[in-house]
């Protein structure tokens, strides 16, 4: 027998609903599918499996698009670092106010022109046609291949960590995981130290997503994209109200609840992690279980009041009465401990547990009282780095991180190729532009409302969102919202995975076997290759998401500025430059891509880490990448030959006059 | 309007020309984001010791951020709904040509062949 404390009743119901929501959604998904799966019957299937035909509408353009921008991260790593660094996340995220325009303006309308001339699919048959170089699409396609298929195995896990934190606290699932998963986690191999709650998500995520892209194509990509970008705009615009109204009820007559909480947040210090000792009053007879949210007040040295919080799930086992070494958080803000201890019931607490020896690590940046309102103000707290979690550098870099690399993506390209003309691409970017504004810097207010709301969360910052959402639709007493909410976040890394699932699964059929082994093959070998390949690419992916090698959040910052190393550069010049010619934009791919990778190994000596990587004055190596292969294509250029006069006119000339009958 | 680096030879397709000047404007709107976000932060932002009783806020939100990203914010919508409604150009992309990449490699492959065939006749 064992007691429970804390048994995170908060979060029970609402991650029921959560349950019900997934349940629901997977199965409209699996519907988007089908209805997709008969669009391939009637039309040129490579086009409309790998493209959708050319001929996306606005809203089907828009959202897909700013869904697979917006990837998993949005709705969990953003949510968690406004928690932990406070306001200065909105400059963090400020060049969202120009990604629209310059990811889908930059390059779309011509990019979408340049791949009707040729009947281009793929980013890499883009390549290869505009230069009429083989080799060309070989390098595009073998550095997609590349970084891609590392970030596909990322994505998959984040897929899988995500529904994880979303049902956490349903019953169900853990007795499911445990039947189901335990004799195999139990049988070493890939298997070993993995555990049975995790596969099960992955699983369950990973068939879901191989299925329905894998029937459905592009289409039912794009139509689970618009559903699953309606559910993330529909989330925040439900949580900015009842996060200001709830903030609202603690401020003092005459204050807004935004204002109220900016004015609190300059109070803030951070909490700090660190071990502690906890002993019972007097041994039980049965083990104590205390799980990793359960508060523990007690009195310091002078008489004040102090509050930690477990950051693992503790036992203490019958007949004992002491465990020491224990993960901690303790707050050190005023405020912070008065509104949690408020939050407290006598359910909460056990009065027979002492705490003693609490040794905490104070923040790099924030604790220290010169650094005083680092919550309000610039570079925000951070608890590794003495420069604080925003140096004005890395705010820089992310203007290219964001707005440039963005442009740089293949599977933003690929989008662009897709569209129907060029109406639909002005009003979309509108469209995004829209979207992005009701989205990100809402998102600053709310998970800022949150620092009040639900304190020392840090101990467990990637389950802000579901938490947030939670906290608000009960308070509001709509729980069932909750369900809604929670699916947010997993709509979004739906969104992204999806999309990387197909370009891998295009590279091999298309631009591998259909464009350099077998051109003549027929449709019917096609078709069955493509289903083939997206299923072996998305179960590959899922068994080597199964034990991913660590480090997994790096790769995928890796891979995103990797691949605008080496793409931007040659797709501007070839798209603008009648100049360019394929000598300059190979050269400036992999230079592009050399140098990004020195500045990475660079990092295994300067900073003893291949993913700590060297930062000229400070800057992200993307900044150098993208330098390098602009400046490589443009004078390799010059110095060899001009492309085939004909080339040009194919590609920058007016085509002639349609006759008329 | 032909460039240095243009051929006068080759009439330019209008597509193109409009793409390229769509694309310098949005690049000179990333630059000018950037050069009021960035400097505007760092001046009003970085390193400041905040009293808390006198920090100053707009609207709830602290003054430096409304004035160095919310308000620039605004002006990038607006912006953007002037390029997207009145500057970007409704241009015709043309037709697909489906296969035609595929067909023309085809139509080298044989042309290849029979070269290699007649070079071995001969």
């Amino acid at each position: 027998m064992e007691t429970f404390l804390n048994a995170g009743t908060t979060f029970a119901a609402g991650s029921n609903s959560a349950l019900l929501t997934f349940c629901l959604y997977t199965l409209a998904v699996f519907g988007i599918a089908w209805l997709s799966n008969r669009l391939l019957q009637s039309k040129s299937f490579m086009s409309e499996y790998f493209l959708g035909s050319r001929s996306l509408g606005v809203w089907a353009f828009a959202l897909t698009f700013a869904a697979t921008s917006s990837s998993g991260g949005s709705f969990t790593g953003f949510p968690s670092k406004i928690y932990t660094h406070g306001w200065v996340l909105a400059l963090w995220i400020g060049s969202y106010m120009v990604v629209p325009i310059c990811t889908m303006g930059l390059l779309g309308k011509r990019l979408n022109q340049v791949a009707r001339i040729s009947g281009s699919i793929t980013v890499p048959d883009v390549m290869r046609d505009r230069f009429h170089n083989k080799y060309f699409g070989l390098l595009a396609v073998s550095l997609i291949v590349f970084f891609m298929s590392f970030n596909l195995v990322a994505q998959f896990k984040a897929g899988a960590l995500i529904l994880q934190t979303l049902l956490a606290d349903v019953d169900m699932f853990h007795t499911v995981s445990i039947r189901l998963f335990s004799s195999m986690t139990e049988t070493g191999g890939i298997f070993e130290g993995v555990k049975a709650g995790y596969l099960l998500c992955l699983f369950t995520f990973g068939v879901a997503v191989i299925i329905y892209t894998t029937y459905g194509g592009f289409h039912a990509v794009v139509w689970t994209d618009v559903m699953q970008g309606v559910v993330m705009v529909c989330g925040v615009m439900i949580m900015l109200p009842l996060a200001l109204y709830q903030v609202g009820k603690l401020a003092p007559s005459g204050e807004s609840g935004l204002e109220y909480s900016t004015r609190e947040m300059a109070k803030m210090t951070p909490p700090q992690a660190g071990t502690a000792t906890l002993r019972l009053t007097a041994a039980r007879d049965r083990d104590t279980t205390l799980r990793s949210d359960t508060w523990l007040p007690f009195t310091g040295e002078s008489g004040e009041q102090r509050l930690l919080r477990l950051t693992d799930l503790v036992m203490i086992p019958a007949g004992q009465t002491e465990v020491a070494d224990i993960g901690i958080l303790e707050l050190t803000a005023a405020g912070d401990i008065s509104r949690k201890m408020n939050q407290l019931t006598a359910s909460d607490l056990d009065p027979e547990i002492d705490v003693t020896d609490v040794d905490t690590t104070p923040y790099q940046y924030g604790s220290d009282p010169s650094h005083a309102g680092a919550y309000v103000s610039a570079p925000g707290p951070s608890a590794t780095d003495v420069n604080g979690f925003l140096p004005v550098s890395l705010a820089i870099s992310f203007f290219f991180m964001w707005a440039i690399s963005g442009s740089g993506q293949p599977s933003n390209m690929v989008r662009l190729m897709a569209f129907k003309d060029a109406r639909t691409l002005r009003l979309s970017i509108f469209t995004v532009a829209m979207y992005y504004s009701a989205i990100y810097f809402p998102l600053v207010i709310i998970f800022c409302c949150a620092r009040l709301l639900i304190p020392g969360m840090e101990a467990e910052s990637d389950r802000i969102m579901p938490a947030m959402a939670v906290f608000l639709s009960e308070n509001a007493g709509i729980a069932w919202l909750a369900g809604l909410l929670v699916a947010a976040p997993f709509a979004a890394v739906m969104s992204t995975v999806d999309s990387f699932l197909l370009m891998i699964s295009s590279a091999l059929v298309r631009d591998i076997y259909q464009r350099n082994i077998n051109p003549a093959a027929e449709e019917k070998l096609i078709k069955r290759l493509s289903y083939l390949f997206t299923l072996i690419v998305g179960t590959a992916a899922m068994i080597g998401a199964i034990n991913p090698p660590q480090f997994l959040q790096d790769i995928i910052v890796y891979v995103g500025s990797g691949l605008a190393a080496c793409f931007l550069a040659p797709v501007v010049y070839a798209l603008y430059w009648p100049r360019a010619n394929a000598h300059g934009c190979i050269a400036g791919m992999l230079a592009g891509f050399a140098a990004h990778l020195s500045l990475y190994f660079s990092g295994i000596f300067a900073n003893g880490s291949f993913f700590r990587p060297y930062r000229i004055m400070n800057f992200d190596p993307i900044i150098f990448g993208l330098l390098v292969s602009f400046i490589t294509v443009y004078v390799v250029t010059l110095i060899t030959p001009a492309p085939s006069p004909e080339l040009v006119r194919k590609y920058f000339g007016k085509p002639p006059a349609k006759p008329t009958p | 309007m032909n460039k240095p680096d243009m051929d006068p030879d080759i009439e330019y397709d209008p597509v193109f020309l409009h793409s390229r000047r769509e694309a310098i404007v949005i690049f000179c709107i990333w630059v000018t984001a950037i050069i009021w976000v960035v400097p505007f932060c760092y001046f009003q932002g970085y390193g400041q010791n905040v009293d808390p009783s006198t920090l100053s806020l707009t609207i709830g939100i602290p003054t430096w951020l409304f004035w160095g990203v919310f308000i620039p914010w605004v002006v990038a919508d607006i912006f953007t709904i002037w390029f997207c409604f009145f500057y970007m150009q409704d241009d015709p992309l043309g037709e697909a040509h489906e296969g035609a990449d595929i067909e023309e490699e085809l139509a080298e492959m044989r042309a290849a062949a029979r070269q290699t065939q007649d070079g071995g006749g001969a």
